[in-house]
Formats: structure tokens, sequence, C-alpha cells
């Protein structure tokens, strides 16, 4: 049975096709206008990697964004539930995952099975988002990828104040005109990020082994400081890029439900 | 009598020369992230502008967020003390200042004499301030000058609903490509910036007469928008809104 | 209640923190040439000097918080505040050690009654704040605890600390909660979480909402009530002469409160402003001698300056007279200290340092005559009297300090969660300029938590308040 899960997010989409209990392909693009656009061409590349087309697909859910929209899909489920399930997928000892996208942040706790049992999420203003990092790399006059690197190599971290990401730019300004070195400002936009999600994370309880997926999963900088003021270790997905979670957990709930269907049919 | 006023703030420098109360020179002079020099070369520009070298002017004030980068020996003013002065000078009527910034939205109740006698400021959150007005700009691929021409063709104006200047950015995009018109997303970006400040007025008091001032001043939908939420006409200086605490650091009685 | 169901009192991390933290004060205090933190070699060589079991106390406080009480004009209010925090602690732990039941109670509740009963009374959101007025990291890490369990960030953060510091055995867990309706249901149900979740028997006296008569009774009644309820908990019962001795206590410093209260009007403004968030909080002590001790000693401090004419601020400065419409910050008293120094700028009141005169003496004659004069003065203590009812009070006693204490500014730093507060916040505003002239300045806080609006940004705020004066 080949299945597939796709993911609209504010600035990228993904799509993840999945055989029996292994990933066939996937792919990440930078979001067209319309969600529907995003879903279509994103799982259509996907399973062109994998040699396939829409026919050979059984079933397919949406996740994400404009999730209902997707006319191709069979159902759509909240990404939360989708991220949790894709994170444990990877480690079935995560019940604790962070996803930090590009105008989000949430905590979600998942059971030993992979559906999600709580989760506290912040999406009305940018602190603590991907957003809150492309202006910070912006105003340091680094590319995004770079911002992480960057950091690492901050010997003191430097403190950021404003919880507004428009307003902590500007104190980042004025701290690169005092002639503050770059990569502690790097870190200490590290730093201001993880306390924020540790915040957030410590609402909703955090156990088990903690994963983190999104984008800001690939800032090194971040990861650094959050596993510092968690004072945990956090699993990094090595196996599966962390972007495609959501993917990955649609497609599993595609089969979940595509199983379901036949066993429905069967009887 | 001779004086300068620089008004560092978060998006733009700005400086004014003063010839006995007079304007002679001004100039504004975007920041882009590199404060110390637009410092700099926003006071050359006003210096060659009028003719005049900075050794021979006595008589320098400096204000604004960025005021400590200001790198000759100036007097440092309240940023408030500076607004109140700036438009008392020329409009001794004003009682109420509604300055629209870069980062940040301040009110500010006035006497005859230009002094500051209570204020509210938000600090905290750049909603509705210039430089939401910046990124919106960017999203629609036009100049923030531009947004009162093409606000003036807008048959309806489209919903802003997001408060966070950064989420309205991104609801700003939805809607470019859901296909609506630029005209009615900048007349309903007016709009909600419009309302917001009137919210911000109302909460300090609104008594006429109202100027507004600061860079979102000098766009004609914000201010209309402004003065239908408030039933209360605002005005706008005969000079350059922007100038506002520019002039007001120039003025030599301004309070420090 | 026999001893074998009273809580085991092992946990008393904080208290006996409060105690040293207290006993460390008063050996700085003692200490010969030093007025600041700089002399003998700065904060590392005077921390040698301290007796080892205090250097760790020494590591736990706030470094400018030291600086300031070592300054000529702080000294005498110092020495009162840190005898009277190791004092009350003491007798604290003294009496738990005892063996008596313990309450822990709502602040404004003043505890005579459970002191004549034999109980041992602590405000419950004053071991969590005591903390942020002290401590470098205030009481952060209860804050942070409470968070955790689900409390909401947007709501006030009062009980935060303590109830922190009850989930990670830090404060020992009472026998008894008395809580009081007022100020709001934020406080309410925290007070519920915590009957919940350590499975505590909660008493609630319904505070009165209007300041009169029919109030007043009300009052009486619940307070009679809660006692009934205390004495079928615990099996104490309330002793005629224990209450009157306590309320003999409470009446000496409740007395002295308001004639320091008085001293508040005098230009030079003859009391320092550093202590003001103890002096809220150490009415939690009305009953004992140190609450006595502790207003006398400020009253004589504030008197010997008055006499002679003397002033808080800098030779030369222009006093500017400031009143906090809300209250205080309890996490940076030195803030309070810097705004004499650098802007002669005084604090007369606050609405948690004020007490209406009326609320004086309590006949002490009978039980009947003291239980009447608790329940109105119960009326009065800050946050009960101004949070019930209509804005009027919270309003009317402001323009009452503005005129009084002849305030030239009124400032406003709300607590950013009080939803009382910020609904008559221009209410107050605009009475007080329709009725006094006086301009207010306003901004948000969280009243013990710094990471809200943190010091350096509190002082840039007065600074740009004052430069456009």
């Amino acid at each position: 049975m080949i299945v597939a899960g796709c993911d609209v997010g504010s600035l990228s989409g993904e799509a993840v096709v999945l055989q029996d209990d292994s990933i066939l392909a996937y792919e990440i693009m930078r979001v067209r206008p319309r969600p529907e656009l995003t879903a279509e061409e994103v799982t259509a590349r996907a399973l062109a990697k994998a040699k396939l087309s829409f026919e050979d697909l059984s079933y397919c859910v949406s996740t994400g964004y404009g999730r209902e929209k997707i006319p191709f899909s069979n159902s759509s489920i909240s990404e939360i539930s989708c991220h949790g399930r894709g994170a444990h997928w990877v480690n079935p000892n995560v019940r604790t995952v962070i996803d930090i996208g590009g105008q989000d942040c949430k905590v979600i706790r998942v059971d030993k099975l992979g559906y999600m049992v709580d989760f506290v999420m912040n999406d009305k203003c940018a602190a603590g988002t991907g957003r809150f990092l492309e202006g910070m790399a912006k105003v340091l006059g680094v590319e995004l990828e770079a911002l992480g690197p960057l950091g690492l190599a901050g010997a003191s971290p430097t403190g950021i104040t404003k919880t507004c990401t428009v307003l902590a730019q500007f104190d980042v300004m004025c701290l690169l005109n005092d002639g503050e070195d770059r990569a502690d400002i790097a870190a200490g936009i590290g730093r201001a990020m993880a306390e924020r999600i540790t915040k957030m994370a410590k609402r909703v309880g955090v156990q088990g082994e903690v994963a983190m997926t999104g984008g800001v999963a690939k800032n090194a900088a971040v990861v650094s400081s959050l596993q510092d003021v968690l004072g945990l270790e956090l699993y990094q997905l090595e196996s599966v890029d962390p972007q495609i979670v959501g993917a990955l957990g649609a497609a599993l709930f595609a089969r979940e439900r595509c199983e379901r269907q036949e066993r429905r049919k069967a009887s | 009598m001779i004086s300068l006023g620089c008004d560092v703030g978060t998006i733009t420098a700005k400086t004014v020369i003063l010839k006995d109360g007079e304007i002679v020179a001004f100039d504004i002079t975007p920041n882009e992230g590199k404060l110390s020099q637009a410092v700099e070369r926003s006071v050359q520009n006003a210096l060659s502008q009028a003719g005049i070298a900075l050794e021979d002017i006595e008589n320098r004030g400096g204000t604004g967020a960025g005021e400590r980068y200001i790198s000759f020996p100036h007097v440092t003013k309240s940023t408030i003390s500076c607004l109140s002065k700036g438009v008392n000078r020329t409009v001794t009527s004003a009682r109420t200042v509604v300055d629209i910034g870069g980062l940040s939205t301040t009110c500010i109740h006035i006497n005859d004499q230009g002094k500051a006698m209570e204020y509210r400021t938000n600090d905290r959150c750049a909603s509705g301030t210039g430089f939401f007005l910046e990124l919106a700009a960017q999203a629609l691929e036009l100049k923030v000058e531009d947004f009162s021409r093409v606000a003036a063709s807008a048959q309806e104006k489209v919903r802003i609903s997001a408060q966070c200047a950064v989420f309205g950015e991104s609801e700003i995009v939805s809607h470019v490509n859901d296909g609506v018109d630029a005209a009615s997303i900048v007349a309903g970006i007016s709009h909600s910036i419009g309302s917001g400040l009137a919210t911000t007025a109302r909460r300090l008091g609104v008594e006429p007469e109202i100027v507004a001032t600061g860079g979102v001043a000098k766009l004609a939908p914000v201010l209309k928008a402004l003065e239908e939420d408030l039933g209360v006409e605002v005005q706008t200086p005969e000079w350059d809104p922007q100038l506002a605490a520019a002039i007001g650091a120039a003025l030599p009685d301004t309070e420090q | 209640m026999d001893t074998s169901q009273l809580s085991d009192r092992k946990d008393r991390t904080i208290i006996n923190n409060y105690m040293k933290s207290g006993y460390m004060g008063l050996l700085l205090l003692e200490m010969e040439g030093i007025t600041s933190l700089a002399d003998l070699g700065g904060p590392e060589a005077i921390r040698g000097f301290l007796p080892e079991e205090f250097q760790d106390t020494f590591d736990l406080v706030q470094l400018p918080l030291l600086d300031v009480i070592l300054k000529e004009k702080n000294r005498a209010s110092a020495k009162a505040v840190f005898r009277t925090a190791m004092d009350y602690f003491e007798l604290v732990n003294r009496e738990l050690e005892a063996g008596k039941p313990h309450v822990q109670h709502y602040f404004a509740i003043a505890p005579e009654f459970m002191w004549a009963m034999d109980l041992v009374p602590v405000a419950h959101e004053a071991l969590g704040a005591i903390s942020s007025i002290f401590y470098r990291e205030g009481c952060e890490a209860g804050i942070d605890r409470t968070l955790a369990e689900g409390y909401p960030d947007h709501l006030c953060a009062a009980q935060t600390g303590s109830v922190g510091y009850l989930l990670d055995g830090l404060i020992p867990k009472p026998d008894v909660l008395v809580n009081n309706s007022a100020p709001c249901d934020a406080s309410n149900m925290m007070y519920e979480y915590a009957s919940n979740k350590f499975d505590i028997p909660l008493v609630m006296i319904e505070s009165p909402y209007y300041q009169n008569e029919r109030g007043w009774k009300y009052a009486i009644t619940e307070i009679k009530r809660a006692i009934e309820e205390l004495e079928r908990i615990t099996g104490h019962t309330l002793d005629e002469d224990k209450l009157r001795e306590h309320v003999e206590h409470s009446n000496e410093a409740i007395s002295y409160f308001l004639k320091l209260q008085e001293l508040k009007r005098l230009t030079p403004m003859p009391d320092t402003g550093w202590h003001r968030p103890a002096d809220t909080l150490f009415l939690i002590q009305l009953g004992t001698p140190m609450s006595a001790a502790y207003y006398k000693a400020l009253y004589e401090d504030a008197k010997a300056r008055a006499d002679r004419q003397g002033s808080v601020i800098p030779e030369g400065k222009k006093e500017k007279r400031l009143a906090w419409g809300y209250a205080w910050m309890a996490y940076d008293l030195p803030f309070f200290d810097w705004l004499e120094e650098e802007h002669g700028a005084v604090y007369t009141g606050d609405v948690l340092t004020y007490i209406p005169p009326h609320a004086g003496v309590v006949d002490t004659t009978s039980v009947e005559t003291m239980i009447e004069g608790l329940a109105w003065r119960f009326m009065q203590m800050p946050m009960g009297r101004q949070t019930m009812g209509f804005s009027d009070v919270w309003v009317n006693d402001f323009v009452t300090i503005v005129k009084q204490f002849k305030v030239d500014t009124l400032v406003l730093a709300g607590h950013m969660a009080c939803k009382h507060f910020w609904a008559l916040n221009k209410l107050l505003s605009d009475k007080v300029k329709e009725e006094t002239g006086v301009p207010t300045l306003r901004f948000e806080v969280d009243m013990f938590d710094k990471r809200f609006t943190p010091g350096p940004e509190m002082r840039r705020i007065m600074n740009e308040y004052f430069a456009s004066q």
C-alpha cells in the first residue's frame, strides 16, 4: 500500500510518500501563492522521485495551512497531531515534540503510540518563530542558514530582552552599532528563542525523549541554547529531515485510515 | 541665531537647521541598520544645504531612540519635549500631538507654551507603526511614499485582522495572492492603523486641536481614518511632519 | 486535629532563608566603617567577613539592595526590615516546632484571631513575595513551577511564587488554608487549587462589597464563621486573653503605621522610599510584637528626620512627590532609592501602603468588641478595601492621597494582570486630573517578576518622564 502526506506551511511545503513502513521519497519546496498549488506540486514532485504518480496512491492526508482545501487529499488532520505522530515514528521513545515553524511555535506531548495528548501553541505573535530568526538574520546581514553556525561561535551570548520581534531587531541594530560581537549577538538570539520556547514547554510538561522538528531545528545555536535552558539533551532527528515530520505524520495517518477502510470493506 | 537639531529614530535620522526660528535646511536619511553613519550623512546633508559648517553652530540638540549615536557635542533632549515644542513653534493652538514613529506611537497633551503636560506611549509592540508600513510596502512591491496616491483610487478596503506587524505582512501577502488590488489593500492598512491610533489617542483623551507628526503622518489615508474614527479634525503642520522632534531638538528652550 | 494529623512541617528552606537573610542584613549593618559594598575591598571581601553559615545567604541576596541599605539615610529603616524578618520567621519556626496547626492565609486577613486560637498563621503570598524583595532570582523559580502546572501567564503572579514553593517542598504544607474573596478570582482560584492539590481544608471568608454599616455587619458574621470553622477543623478554640494580647500588639502597630502615614504629608518627605514593599508585606505580622516594633522603628526614623526638617533627597535637588496609583515593584527596591538620588523623587503613597485613619484602634473590652473592631479593620486592609464594590473607593482614596500628600505626579505602574486596576485606571487618572490637575504617567509591570519590565527599562521610562517635565 502506497500512501502520501502533504504539509503546507507559511514558508515551505512538504510531501512524503510512504510504502508500508518505509519512506519511498520526500520533497521540500518554497510555498506557491495558494496552498492547493503548493500541495499539488510538492506531492507530484515527491511521487516523481519515487517514479510514481497520483494514481498509485491508495490514500492521501493533507495537513497545515489550507488543508481542507486540497482537492486530491482524502482527509485532513491538524498539523499538531501530524507532527507528534511523525516525530514518534522516527523515535518511539519520543513523548514531547518541540516544533518551531515559520510563523508559529508549538510544544506537543504524545502518548506511547504517538497520539497527541496535550499541546501549547503560539500563533499570535512572531516571537519564538522562524520569522524572528529571519528578521534577525537580515539585521545581522547573514543568510538564515548561517545564523546557527555564527551563534555557535559566540563565546558569551548577548542578552536580548525585548519580546517583540520587531523591537528586538532595533535593539540588535544598536548592539551592532555599538560594536558588539556578531557571534555573541547570534548566540544571544538563539538563547532568547530558547527561553521563550522553554517557557511554553514547561506549560505542557516535558516528558520522555524530546524531539525538535520544523525548520528551526536546523539552527544549531537554537538547539544548543534550548538544550542548555531545558537542561536536557534533545533528540535530534538524523535519519529524517526535521522539516518533513508533519508530512510524515500525515502519511502515517493516511496509512492508518487506508488500513481501516480496507478492513471495513473486507468485513 | 542658528541652531541644529538631530532626531535619531528607529528607521530614519532627521536633521533640521533653524535660523531665527525658521527652517533653513533639513534632511531625512534612512538608517538601513547603520545608525552612526546615517546620522553623519544626515547632518552633513543639512549643513551643505544651509551652506554652513558644524563648528559655526553653537546650539545643537539631539533626541530619539538612537540619540547616543550622535558623535558631536550636543544637548540631549527628551523626545516628548522635542515633539511638543516642535509642534508648538508654528501651531500654538495645538493641544494634542499624535506621533506615529518607526517603532512606537505616542500621544501628548501640550499647553500653549509647548510644554508636555501628560503623555501615553505604546512601545511594547510594533503594531500600527512605520515599521509595519515598511513591511507592507515590501509585500506590495511599492514604496511607502506611494501609499497616498495608490489608496486614492480604492473602491473598498480589505480587512487586516492581524495585530502583529509581522503577521500583518503575511496577511497582506495572502491578499495579494488572492488577487486583491493594491489600492484596496493600502486602504485597508491605512484604516487599520488609523483606528488603532484613534484608540491610543482616546486612552489619553483627545483635546483639540490635534496635530499629527512622524513619518506615518504623511499618509493622507491614515490621517483620514484617524479623523473619521475620532470625529475630530486632525491637522498636519505645513512643514514635513517627520521633522517635528528634530525641530524641537533645535529650539533653544526645549527642556532636557 | 490531633498532632498525628498535622502536616510535617519539615519543608522550611524558604522560611530559614528569610530568617537568615534578616540576621545577615543586621550583621552587615553592624560592620564598622562600611557605607557601601565598595568599602573594605568590595562584595567578595565583605562576604568573606561574614560567618561561614551566612555566606550562602549573601549569595542569594541582591547586591544593589545591600548597597542601598548601607547608606546612612537608609540604615535605620534597614535595621527595622532585617530585624523584623529575622524575629518574625524565628517565631514562626518556633511555633511550627511546637506542633501547632499551621495556617496559611491571604495576606490582607489580619491574623490576630488565628494566633489567639493557638495556631501558626503565615501569609501565603508573603512566603513567595519576600523572595522577590530580597533575592537576585526573586521568586521566579516558584512562578515558573506554577506556570508549568498550567497556571496561565496572563493572570496575577501574587500566589504563584508561594504555590510553586509548595509544589517543590520549599515551604511547609499548611494544615488549613484561609482565604477571603477579595481581591479577585485569580487569587481565589489559587487557594482552591492548593486546597485540592494538597488535600488541605480551605476556609473562605466572604469580603463585603460595600464600605458601610451593612458591609461591616456582614464582615463580623463572616469572621465569626471563620473562627467556628477553624475550631471545627483544628479542635482549637479562641482564647479571650490571647486575643486581647495580640490585638494590643496590632493596635500598637497600626497606630504607628498611621502616625507614619501622617508624616508623609510633610515637605520635605521624611520617610525613605526603598522599604515600601516591605511595609505592605510586614502587615502580615500584625498581632505579633515584631510588627509593632517594625512600624515604631520606621516612625521614629521618619519623625527624627522631620523634626530637623531633613530630607531623603540630595542637597540642591527640587523635591518631586510621586504617588503610585497601583503599588510598588517587589523586585527592585533600589529603584525607589534611585528615584530619590537621581531625580529627587520621593515616594508618598500607594494602594498597598494606604490605610484610612479610621481603621484605627480596636476596642479590647470583650471578645465581641474585638471581633467587631477586627472585622472593620479587615475591611480597610489594602487590597480588600479597594477591590470590592465599585471603583469609587480606589479612585477617591487617590484623590485624597494626592491632596493630602501634596503629590505632583501620579504613577500608574499597573500590575499587568490586574483586571480590577486596568478597568478603572482611566477613571482614576481622569478624576485625579479633574480634582487636582495632577498628570499621570502610565506603564505596565509584573509586581513580582522582574522579567516583564526589568529595572533598566523602568529607569529609562522615568528618565524620559522627568526629562520631559
